[in-house]
This record gives C-alpha cells, sequence and structure tokens, in this order.
C-alpha cells in the first residue's frame, strides 16, 4: 500500500468528515498538515468528552456485581456504535458523492477504501469508548490482574468494534445490491437513515423500558449480552473462553463475506449507486400544472427547494431529536400521569406547556432556522428580479413555519394522547404550541437572513452557524429548565388556588398577550420594516 | 496513441453514444465539438474511467483501459466539466492530494506549483477553501491540479469556460506546447474559433453519432467559401432555427 496516497486520502476525508471543524480552524489560520493535526487533536477531544460524560457515572457502579447494568450499558453503546456507523458509511461513502472526482485518479480502489473505512472508525470510536471504560472497570473490580483485565479489554473492545463496522458494511452495501434499491435508490437512503434514527430511539427505549425493574438496584439482564460479562469477571471460565470465541469466529466470518461482497466490486458498485444519486434521472419529465400568478409559482419553487429528502429528512430529525430525548422518556416510563381528569382550569397551563414545547422544538438546526439559506444564491438572484423581496420571505417564512408547526403539533398530540388529556387542554396545547412556533420561527428566520449563507456544501455546515453547538444545547436546556420552573409555578398555583384560577389565568394570559406583542413589534421593527424600504 | 473502438453508452433506452470508434495520435491537440448532448462528455468520461461504456473498448498506449485502469489513469490528468469538485478543500490541499495520487511528493511538484500559480494568478486565495471561489478562480485551481503531475495525456472537458482572456491565452498556449513535445491533448469545446486555432485533428458529435473525423484544414478545404461556423451548423445545427430566430426578433426595420 502507498502510505504517502493513503495519508494524502486520509486528510482529505478527515476534512470532509468534520466541515465545520474545518472552517473553524481554517478561519483561526490552519492550514495544511497543522489542519490535519488539528483535526485529528480534536477527535481525541472527542473521546475525552465522551469519557467524561459517560466515566462520572460509569466509575460509580461496581459493574463487577451489576450484571443487569453492564449489559444494558453494553447494549447502549452497542447501539450507538451501530447508529454513528450506518450514517457514518452513508456519509462518506455515498452522500460526500465524491467517488465520481477520485475515478479518473490512479489511486488504487482498497486505499479508497481504507482510507474512507478509517474515517468512518474514527467517527464511531468516540460513541463507542465508554465500553472500554465498562470492561476495564468491571475486570478491576473483579479482581481480575490488571494487565489481563486491560488486555482483555482492547481485545473485546476491537473486536466489537470490527463486528459492528463489519455488520453495517454489509448492511448498507448489501442494501445497494437490492433490486429495489436500484430502482429507488434515494428513497431507500433516506429510508435506510430514517430506520437507523428509529433503530437508536427504539433500542433506548427499550433499553429504558423493557429491562428496567423497579423492585431491585440492577437492570433485568440482557442475556444474549451476558457471556461478555462473564469475560471480565471470570475470563478462564468455559463461558468466557466459548464467548471470546464465538467474537473471534463471528468477525472472521463477517471479514470473508465483507471481502466478498463488499471489497470484491466496491467501485463498480461506488460508481453505480453515487452516479444515480448524483443526477436526475434524464428523461423523467414532470409533470406541468398551469399555475396562474407569480404567488403560485414560487409557492410550486418553494416546494421543489423543500424536496431533497435527505436534506429535509436532516432537518426534520434534528427538529424532533430534543424534545423526544428530553419528553419521550418520562411519557413512555410509566410515570407520566393520566390527565383525563383535569379541568378546565388548566387550560393556561397547557397552552404554556405547549409555548415551552416550541420553545425547545426550534433552535438553529430546524428548518425555519435555515430555509433562506436553502436558496443558495437563488435568493441573491430573487432579490435582482422585480420582485418584491418582503413578500418573497414572507411566503419562505409561512412554509418553514407551517411545516414546523406540523412536527411540533404532532408531538403535542401525542403527549396528548398517552397522558389522556381532555380534548379541550389538548386544543389549548396544540394553540400553544402554534403559537411559541409562531415566535420562535420569527426568530430563527430572521437569525438566517442575517447569518445566510450561500455556498454551504454540506446542509450541517448551516447548524454551526452563530454561537454553534454550545449554544444550541445551551440554549435548548435554558429553554427546558426555564419551561419546567414556570409550569411548575403555574401548575402549583392551579392546583392549591383554584378558586382563583379564572385569575391567575388571566394574568398569564396577560402576560404572555404582553411579551408577544412586544416581540412582534420588534421583528417587524428590526425586520419586515426594513426589507419594505 | 489512444484507440476507441466501437464506443457505445447507454443510459437505460437512451443512446448517449453511438459505436464511436477513432484514434487519437500522440503529439496532436484533438478537439471535440457538438451540441449539447451530443456525448462530448460522455466521451471523455469513457476515457478517464468516470464512465463505464456499455459496449466497445479503448486502448491507451497499447492498454486495454478496462483491463489496466491504474496504469492508463497515470497516463492521464483530467479536468471536468464543471470545476464543483473538492470545494471542502482549499486550493493547496487540492493540489497536494493531485501531486499524492500521481506519486509525487509536494517537494517533486513545488516549483511546477509556483509556476502555475503565478501565470493563473492565484497565489492570493489558495488557502481558502474552494467552496468560496468565484466559477473562474475554481476552474484554474482544477486546471493547476490537472496541470501538475504533468503526465502525458491532458483530457480537458470544456477547459476555457469560466477563464478571463488572459488566463485563456496561456491555457492555450500550454495546450499547444504540451502537444510539441509529442504529447497528446484532448478537449471539448463549444468555441469554434477555439476549436479552428488549437486543433490538429476535430470530430464532430451528433447525437452520439460520429459526423465528421478529421482536419480542420481538411474540412474548410471541402467548403472553401465558409466560415467553420457555417459549415459546423450546417453539419450539426437545426435547420429550422435561422427562420425561428426571425420570428422571435421579426424583421429588421428598413
Amino acid at each position: 500500500m502507498n502510505k504517502q496516497q493513503l495519508r494524502a486520502l486520509l486528510a482529505v476525508n478527515l476534512r470532509l468528515l468534520n466541515p465545520q471543524a474545518t472552517d473553524r480552524l481554517r478561519k483561526k489560520g490552519a492550514t495544511g498538515k497543522v489542519l490535519t493535526q488539528k483535526l485529528t487533536h480534536q477527535f481525541y477531544w472527542n473521546v475525552l468528552i465522551f469519557l467524561g460524560i459517560y466515566g462520572l457515572s460509569l466509575v460509580m457502579f461496581d459493574f463487577s456485581k451489576l450484571p443487569g447494568m453492564f449489559t444494558f450499558y453494553v447494549a447502549l453503546f452497542i447501539l450507538l456504535g451501530i447508529s454513528q456507523s450506518i450514517s457514518g458509511i452513508y456519509n462518506v461513502f455515498f452522500a460526500g458523492n465524491d467517488l465520481v472526482a477520485y475515478l479518473p485518479l490512479p489511486f488504487r480502489n482498497h486505499e479508497i477504501f481504507i482510507s474512507k473505512l478509517l474515517v468512518v472508525v474514527l467517527n464511531t470510536i468516540p460513541f463507542t469508548t465508554p465500553l472500554m471504560l465498562i470492561f476495564a472497570l468491571t475486570a478491576i473490580r473483579a479482581h481480575v490482574f490488571i494487565v489481563s483485565a486491560l488486555l482483555l479489554t482492547i481485545i473485546v473492545y476491537a473486536l466489537i468494534l470490527s463486528l459492528i463496522l463489519m455488520l453495517c458494511s454489509l448492511l448498507v452495501f448489501g442494501l445497494t445490491k437490492l433490486k429495489l434499491f436500484q430502482q429507488h435508490q434515494k428513497v431507500v437512503m433516506n429510508l435506510m437513515l430514517a430506520l437507523n434514527l428509529i433503530l437508536i430511539l427504539g433500542g433506548l427505549f427499550f433499553l429504558n423500558h423493557g429491562s428496567n425493574n423497579p423492585n431491585q438496584l440492577d437492570h433485568a439482564v440482557l442475556t444474549p449480552l451476558f457471556p461478555i460479562f462473564k469475560i471480565f469477571t471470570v475470563p478462564t471460565s468455559t463461558t468466557s473462553l466459548l464467548a471470546l470465541g464465538t467474537l473471534v469466529g463471528l468477525s472472521l466470518v463477517l471479514a470473508l463475506l465483507t471481502r466478498q461482497y463488499v471489497l470484491a466490486h466496491l467501485v463498480e458498485q461506488l460508481t453505480l449507486v453515487n452516479t444515480a444519486l448524483a443526477s436526475t434521472p434524464a428523461h423523467v419529465k414532470r409533470q406541468h400544472h398551469q399555475r396562474h400568478g407569480l404567488k403560485q409559482m414560487l409557492n410550486s419553487y418553494q416546494l421543489q427547494v423543500l424536496k431533497e429528502p435527505n436534506l429535509v429528512f436532516q432537518l426534520f430529525s434534528t427538529s424532533i431529536l430534543m424534545p423526544i430525548i428530553l419528553i419521550f422518556p418520562w411519557l413512555f416510563s410509566g410515570s407520566a400521569s393520566n390527565f383525563s381528569q383535569l379541568s378546565l382550569n388548566w387550560l393556561g397551563v397547557w397552552f404554556t406547556v405547549g409555548i415551552f414545547l416550541a420553545v425547545i422544538t426550534v433552535n438553529q438546526t430546524t428548518l425555519v432556522a435555515n430555509i433562506i439559506s436553502l436558496d443558495k444564491m437563488n435568493f441573491e438572484f430573487i432579490k435582482a428580479l422585480p420582485i418584491s423581496t418582503s413578500q418573497y420571505l414572507w411566503q419562505k417564512f409561512y412554509w418553514g413555519y407551517g411545516l414546523q408547526t406540523a412536527i411540533t403539533a404532532i408531538i403535542a398530540l401525542i403527549v396528548a394522547l398517552v397522558t389522556r388529556l381532555p380534548l379541550l387542554l389538548s386544543l389549548a396545547l396544540i394553540l400553544g404550541v402554534t403559537w411559541g412556533t409562531y415566535l420562535m420561527s420569527q426568530h430563527y428566520f430572521i437569525r438566517d437572513y442575517h447569518l445566510r449563507s450561500t455556498n454551504w456544501t454540506n446542509v450541517t455546515q448551516l447548524f454551526n452557524r452563530g454561537s454553534g453547538n454550545i449554544g444550541l444545547v445551551l440554549g435548548t436546556m435554558a429553554g427546558a429548565i426555564a419551561g419546567a420552573i414556570i409550569i411548575g409555578i403555574y401548575s402549583w398555583l392551579i392546583g392549591s388556588q383554584s378558586a382563583l384560577a379564572f385569575l391567575i389565568n388571566l394574568i398569564v394570559f396577560a402576560i404572555i398577550i404582553i411579551i408577544s406583542g412586544g416581540l412582534l413589534w420588534y421583528y417587524r421593527q428590526s425586520f419586515w420594516r426594513t426589507l419594505a424600504q | 496513441m489512444i484507440e476507441i473502438h466501437d464506443l457505445t453508452k447507454r443510459y437505460g433506452n437512451q443512446l448517449a453514444l453511438n459505436q464511436l470508434s477513432l484514434q487519437i495520435a500522440p503529439g496532436q491537440i484533438f478537439g471535440f465539438l457538438g451540441h449539447n448532448g451530443a456525448g462530448k462528455s460522455t466521451t471523455l468520461k469513457s476515457l478517464v474511467s468516470i464512465i463505464n461504456p456499455t459496449s466497445g473498448s479503448i486502448i491507451i498506449d497499447g492498454l486495454d483501459l478496462a483491463q489496466n485502469r491504474q496504469a492508463c489513469k497515470e497516463k492521464i490528468s483530467y479536468v471536468p466539466d464543471t470545476p464543483d469538485i473538492f470545494l471542502q478543500l482549499s486550493a493547496v490541499e487540492y493540489w497536494e492530494l493531485l501531486a499524492a495520487a500521481y506519486n509525487q511528493s509536494a517537494a517533486d511538484v513545488q516549483q511546477r506549483r509556483q509556476q502555475l500559480v503565478a501565470l493563473f494568478d492565484m497565489g492570493a486565495h489558495a488557502e481558502e477553501p474552494m467552496a468560496s471561489y468565484s466559477h473562474g478562480m475554481r476552474q484554474k485551481a482544477i486546471l493547476i491540479g490537472a496541470l501538475l503531475p504533468d503526465p502525458d495525456i491532458w483530457i480537458l472537458d470544456e477547459p476555457l469556460q469560466g477563464l478571463d482572456p488572459q488566463a485563456a491565452f496561456d491555457l492555450k498556449k500550454l495546450m499547444k506546447a504540451h502537444a510539441a513535445k509529442g504529447r497528446t491533448v484532448i478537449f471539448s469545446t463549444h468555441n469554434l474559433d477555439t476549436a479552428q486555432q488549437l486543433c490538429d485533428q476535430l470530430a464532430i458529435l451528433k447525437k452520439g453519432e460520429l459526423i465528421y473525423n478529421g482536419s480542420v484544414s481538411q474540412l474548410l478545404a471541402v467548403h472553401p467559401e465558409q466560415s467553420l461556423e457555417t459549415i459546423y451548423l450546417q453539419m450539426a445545427g437545426q435547420a429550422a432555427n435561422g427562420q425561428l430566430v426571425d420570428e422571435i426578433e421579426g424583421e429588421p426595420h428598413e
């Protein structure tokens, strides 16, 4: 293998994998080898951050005495590893769509494959590193000789990581060989990404819900993973040796299958898929509808912009992720209350819940916060046409706002159904969502206008504008905490002072109207009016 | 020597290229002319292994391309029809990748890189990501990348598009100098003046069919009273277009 070529390919793929970090480091003056080094350091940092986040809680457990907890966490990180690998393989091999650019260059097939797979590995390692911590902690607490403990940790981790990668490679590349895939590449690819999201959420739900035993400290043991627990607690037992042997055997079988089915015809297959994904079928005629009026035509254009399924999937999935993480575990854990007996005194509370649901759902990664930038250069061009920019933007805003409201309203509807909320309170919740989304959408739409980017190549670059990921997490957490406090106080007041419920609701509505009015006036004065001038 | 035998490419039911056969000798500048969709880019992409032809073969210096892709790719550098590739990389990073692909270290190509950067006036922006470049700057960056490893065969798909007059002039000079050294330049263009200026041999394609293969001088000799533009339009153009233009703009006023 040519090391110089492999190094060059790795450097390129590192940049492709981390477009935001690359841009940020470039702005700080990093170029060439320094940039590559810094991107590699970023990877180490990710590993440390993950270890730090999970390490603190993992160190507290004596896994050697908690086999259920051990298998729970191993399953959790394997799930995360699978999810990251699938999205990594998709991003690096397919979505990057750069293979056509490599094809004329004298690189060897396996060099391109290895450089890309290494990047997927780098992407997956941070999410699975806590496995090493669990393994090492379990073995050390079980009084296994420390050198053996560390050796076993490294071997089992490497085996599990390679199993995950090979399994995902077989899955994704196997999918591309199906006739259905060849006929509907884009649809199947997007379906695969959606299933990946469902897999991780469903897996988390199953782990949280299915295996929790309230009467014991430990989780219920996940039997298929129990032999791995044995490897670290009684490494010389027959079960452990058999488990280790099975892992090695499985790895060999998957390696052979990967060689046979993935590597043998890789470039031909990738060329086929990349070419098909990159091009719209040349002779698929779009049905022509006679449209009268500029408004109708622009509406049709807005719809076409939003018809890119991969893009929309990313924007929608980021929208629903946060509420799902924050609300769904509570909703489905069995601790969620039955609100069917609540009286109309609670109308205001549920309206406020709707507003805060919108606050944690609408953020810089959601559709309405990126919809102007999705236009790319088209927006600059439209500004040069003899049509009103203000009207064009209003139309765009309503598209983004409408879709955003629909997503949040569906989440609200699930909340209402699971908690058996009475019809009028459910309506109040959905109205709250609609109003909250309107205010939040205005804020993020205007933000997108001011920070708009026309030359992005990967939609995730848009998410990192302004305060970046830290701002996103802090903003959402602040919204969630503020919401919890305000709704908590409001609920306590309604619950304890039911005679004054009408007055309390009136005061809260007055506050909401004043704040909303102030915000709308501000948006109008600082943005919409300036467009009309 | 490049030999193309019965090259055919189908996209579903659409025939993009139909049994194209021709030879390109070393020391030539070979031009492909044709309307949009005539099959120029399909031919060039087949030569550089981006497209697998449906049937037919390509022989480069005695090597069958389908059997010897690696060896053939080392003899060729390519400029695609749109310069929107590797946009996340800076121009310098792209050139380093290209040098590595052709097994040349940064030091090996340093002098040539400096000369090309100076020639195309790219020094000021070379460290910025190519996503921030104008079309012309991207084209220059891609051109420098292709010329840097200096292989025997240059395959350039509409290379002059977006270049400023100075850069276009310099590139044409470089193409002539490359061919004068006994090497090969293959390019496609829509510009008939450029084709007339540069090409030793010309292939005109129409809807995937080869309708002319020979020198420009031979073509002009057959039609001594006509310009290359008129001859080309008679061969590849649509007869009804003249009347349509009149209908669109109307008769000029006296």
